[in-house]
């Protein structure tokens, strides 16, 4: 159990940031409120994700408490050279100039870079949508000033994040939306799109679309701008997260091909639905399910006997699905205490419903709510967490630091997880250091692209 | 053109000025926000985040409630809050889409003030000003409520006063903020410092004081403005207090008040940051070694200060990337945050001194304390 830290809350106060799964609502278990920001920084955000577009330059155009977390975003990926901005400042609220300045901000800023990029990512904000500026001609502005440059039409709009498209998935939509139509498709390209990460290459899907004889394509792939135009002359998109589907969905539409959807599972019968779906799309045949399975249940073996009774905390940010996965090790004799998440996805219910049945007790701890400012573990390096959030919230450095998925896929999620968990275990890490990183990993999978 | 910046940061927005400024008094602070205001502070602007507990807080605006002017949300929210925590006061503060949609933030204090009986406060930041704007009114704000609630008038001030004539002079430090002066301890070189010289430090607002010190300011024989963001509070204390006010913080342990030397050297030197440090450093350079120096002030402040600095030496106020970029061409060694490097000529030389305000926590381990040592002429002699 969290203790509680200072001298502010009794232990009633703290009662509304934790609940008991048997007791929790689906899918929303906390009441919305005055927000809390937890110093764990490893989740990728728009200026992240953007950076894995070739040949581009993002250019944010916004006021200045909102580009001070941008700016240094890049600053501290040492992108400073892909990025400008362009401030809003009051008057332009109220004077009608909003649209020119964007029009002519970003043109004075591709004026001054050395080297011009062939892609500039405009990134709008909330102020743009509250004023009901006319995008269309703000582009087509920009489009005729610099007419050698293609436009990416980006937003930072958190306000949205509860109506319409939120900011995540309209991102990663927005990054594959200068993908032209091909004049002709190739019938044997996969392409795997919406990631932070690359699938890791140990994950069956690489297996099962080689074995298709399809050439594969992420955006990570992709070096250059025309390389990056190749992923829309495949006939299959996958996405293999929510946030992502939005971007599946359109490359299909626009672009030809067919989209699949078909997320990250701890559950065997899903991942075997999984990877033989995705066999079936592109006539490849079915991988040997069992061996797989009794390789993954080796390995949680393994890590189970030398882990044993140590408590485990897993957040949302280790990877989409955190109560899938808190089955997944309940069932296999782990002692997973708590899971930190401020809401659960709807795909989750199937397992939310076992979980209530079968472990009521476990423990759902909100992580924004404001009580969560005072809570954090007193026994230093009790738990094992599975997740940055889980491993600030219990204090520990004995933690896996997988961020959404990190790139693993299939049963090799499994496997790399039961790995992951017996090294955490064995070998401390410095978990305030590394949660601290900003878009953990983004550097090293961008570094390539810089100027 | 102004308003763009190709290759610069920029600084830290007022919102943050009026969370750092607050953030030790054992206050809640809460910044009407959609979300990501407080993972920027917290991660860029707040060197104490981890170290000292603090109720900062995004109200998590929504375009609905924005749209529909649905203020009672954020006030129950404030107040639910409140309730929990019990904070000593209450400040709400704004970004860009309250600012667009007319929220009135003094107002909706004295809502929640009414329901709480908290002291409430309300500070109409934009998001689209500097840190010194927004930390420069929360000091105002604070001073002037806690001041008013404990209705000293300046009579009574007058009988109080009459202390011992060999007592120690009581000085209140206006303006301090890790923005401006990190967490490597020039707070405590600043109070030293004051100390050397015979007086009594009523306290570095707002760094290693409490709410209950601000109520004692009013006891100052005298203010020290050490950043622009104090010079407002030095200004009221001064017109309802008649408490008088120096500017200038001090440099390897030298308060420099005026020019005191003569340029003997025909390099020139830019110091680009926050107008009093920026003057201040600007000063010792002058009086220690003989070099023109003009501060180039890159963030807001007031005009009045300006003017002032302007009649001791040459200040510039210099804030778009392009007018900076220009001005630099006029000087041979040039004093700045590293992130002012990319527009700065190659063939100058460039003396790092990193700010929490403008490079976030990139380079805080290599903040100097310029208050206490001879970082900085140390640093001009090499190019000298």
């Amino acid at each position: 159990m969290l203790k509680k830290i200072g001298d502010v809350f009794d232990d009633k106060n703290l009662d509304k940031a934790y609940v008991r799964i048997k007791d929790s609502s689906f899918p929303t278990p906390f009441p919305g409120g005055v927000e809390f920001s937890a110093p764990v920084r490893g989740v990728w955000n728009i200026v992240h994700v953007g950076m894995l577009m070739p040949e581009a330059h993002e250019v944010f155009v916004c006021g200045g408490c909102c580009l001070r977390g941008v700016v240094l975003t890049a600053a501290e990926m040492n992108a400073t050279d892909r990025f400008s901005t362009v401030t809003v400042e009051e008057k332009n609220l109220f004077d009608g100039t909003l649209e020119d300045l964007i029009v002519d901000g970003v043109t004075d800023c591709i004026a001054k870079l050395p080297d011009k990029p062939k892609v500039i990512q405009v990134y709008t904000n909330c102020i743009h949508h509250f004023a009901g500026i006319d995008f269309d001609n703000v582009y087509e502005r920009l489009e005729k000033k610099n007419p050698d440059r293609k436009f990416m039409r980006c937003f930072m709009n958190p306000i949205m994040r509860k109506s319409g498209l939120a900011p995540d998935p309209l991102m990663r939509k927005q990054l594959f939306s200068l993908l032209e139509k091909p004049t002709e498709k190739d019938g044997k390209l996969f392409a795997v799109i919406g990631n932070d990460y690359p699938i890791n290459k140990d994950s069956e899907l690489r297996e099962i679309v080689n074995a298709a004889g399809y050439k594969y394509i992420e955006i990570q792939d992709c070096n250059t701008y025309e390389e990056y135009q190749e992923i829309a002359k495949a006939s299959t998109f996958l996405t293999t997260y929510l946030p992502a589907v939005p971007a599946g969905e359109s490359c299909a539409m626009r672009l030809g091909g067919k989209h699949i959807y078909k997320p990250i599972a701890f559950d065997y019968d899903e991942i075997r639905e999984t990877l033989d779906a995705i066999a079936d799309e592109i006539c490849a045949p079915h991988i040997d399910h069992e061996s797989k399975i009794a390789e993954c249940e080796k390995l949680l073996s393994d890590a189970k006997d030398i882990i044993k009774e140590m408590p485990i905390a897993i957040d949302y940010t280790f990877a989409p699905r955190p109560l899938s996965l808190a089955y997944l090790l309940l069932t296999h004799g782990f002692k997973v205490e708590c899971v930190f998440a401020d809401s659960f996805s709807k795909e989750e219910e199937k397992a939310y419903d076992a979980l209530c049945e079968e472990y009521p007790d476990l423990l759902i701890y909100a992580t924004s709510r404001y009580e969560m400012r005072y809570v954090r573990e007193n026994d230093k390096d009790k738990y094992l967490a599975l997740g940055q959030k889980a491993a600030y919230f219990m204090n520990t450095d004995y933690f896996v630091n997988f961020v959404i998925g990190s790139g693993h896929f299939g049963y090799e999620i499994i496997r790399a997880l039961s790995v992951e968990m017996i090294d955490a275990y064995k070998n401390k890490k410095n978990a305030d250091e590394i949660i601290s990183v900003k878009g953990w990993g983004c550097e090293e999978e961008c570094s390539r692209l810089q100027v | 053109m102004q308003q763009t910046s190709s290759v610069i940061s920029t600084y830290s927005a007022d919102t943050f000025g009026v969370c750092s400024m607050l953030y030790e008094l054992g206050g809640m602070v809460v910044m009407h926000d959609a979300s990501g205001c407080n993972s920027t502070y917290s991660t860029h602007d707040e060197p104490r985040w981890n170290k000292i507990r603090s109720n900062i807080f995004v109200s998590a605006v929504t375009q609905m409630e924005a749209l529909m002017g649905d203020e009672e949300k954020f006030i129950t929210d404030v107040i639910a809050a409140a309730k929990d925590l019990n904070p000593k006061f209450i400040a709400i503060c704004g970004t860009p889409i309250p600012t667009m949609v007319g929220f009135d933030f003094e107002a909706v204090a004295r809502v929640i003030e009414a329901r709480t009986s908290i002291p409430s406060i309300g500070v109409a930041s934009t998001g689209m000003k500097s840190y010194v704007d927004g930390a420069s009114k929360a000091l105002l704000k604070i001073v002037k409520r806690i001041v008013s609630a404990r209705n000293v008038s300046r009579e009574t001030l007058e009988k109080s006063a009459s202390k011992e004539s060999d007592a120690a002079k009581r000085v209140s430090v206006l303006g301090v903020t890790p923005l401006d002066f990190s967490i490597n301890g020039q707070d405590k070189s600043i109070t030293s410092f004051l100390e050397s010289k015979g007086y009594d430090v009523l306290g570095n607002f707002c760094m290693d004081v409490e709410l209950s010190d601000i109520g004692n300011i009013t006891s100052s024989d005298e203010t020290l403005v050490v950043s622009a963001i104090g010079y407002e509070a030095a200004k009221f204390l001064k017109e309802e207090y008649d408490i008088p006010y120096e500017i200038g913080l001090p440099i390897n342990g030298v308060l420099h008040k005026k020019i005191t030397n003569d340029i003997t050297s025909d390099k020139r030197i830019a110091i680009l940051g926050e107008g009093v440090t920026s003057y201040s450093i600007a000063l010792s350079i002058i009086n220690t070694l003989g070099v023109k120096t003009v501060p180039i002030v890159t963030v807001d402040i007031a005009k009045d200060l300006l003017d002032r600095m302007n009649t001791v030496t040459e200040t510039k106020h210099l804030i778009y990337e392009d007018d900076i970029k220009e001005e630099l061409k006029n000087y041979d060694i040039v004093i700045a945050d590293p992130l002012f490097r990319p527009i700065v000529g190659k063939d100058k030389a460039f003396i790092n001194l990193p700010t929490e305000c403008f490079s976030g926590r990139i380079y805080r381990k290599d903040i100097p304390d310029i208050v206490a040592t001879s970082f900085i002429e140390d640093a001009v002699k090499k190019y000298l």
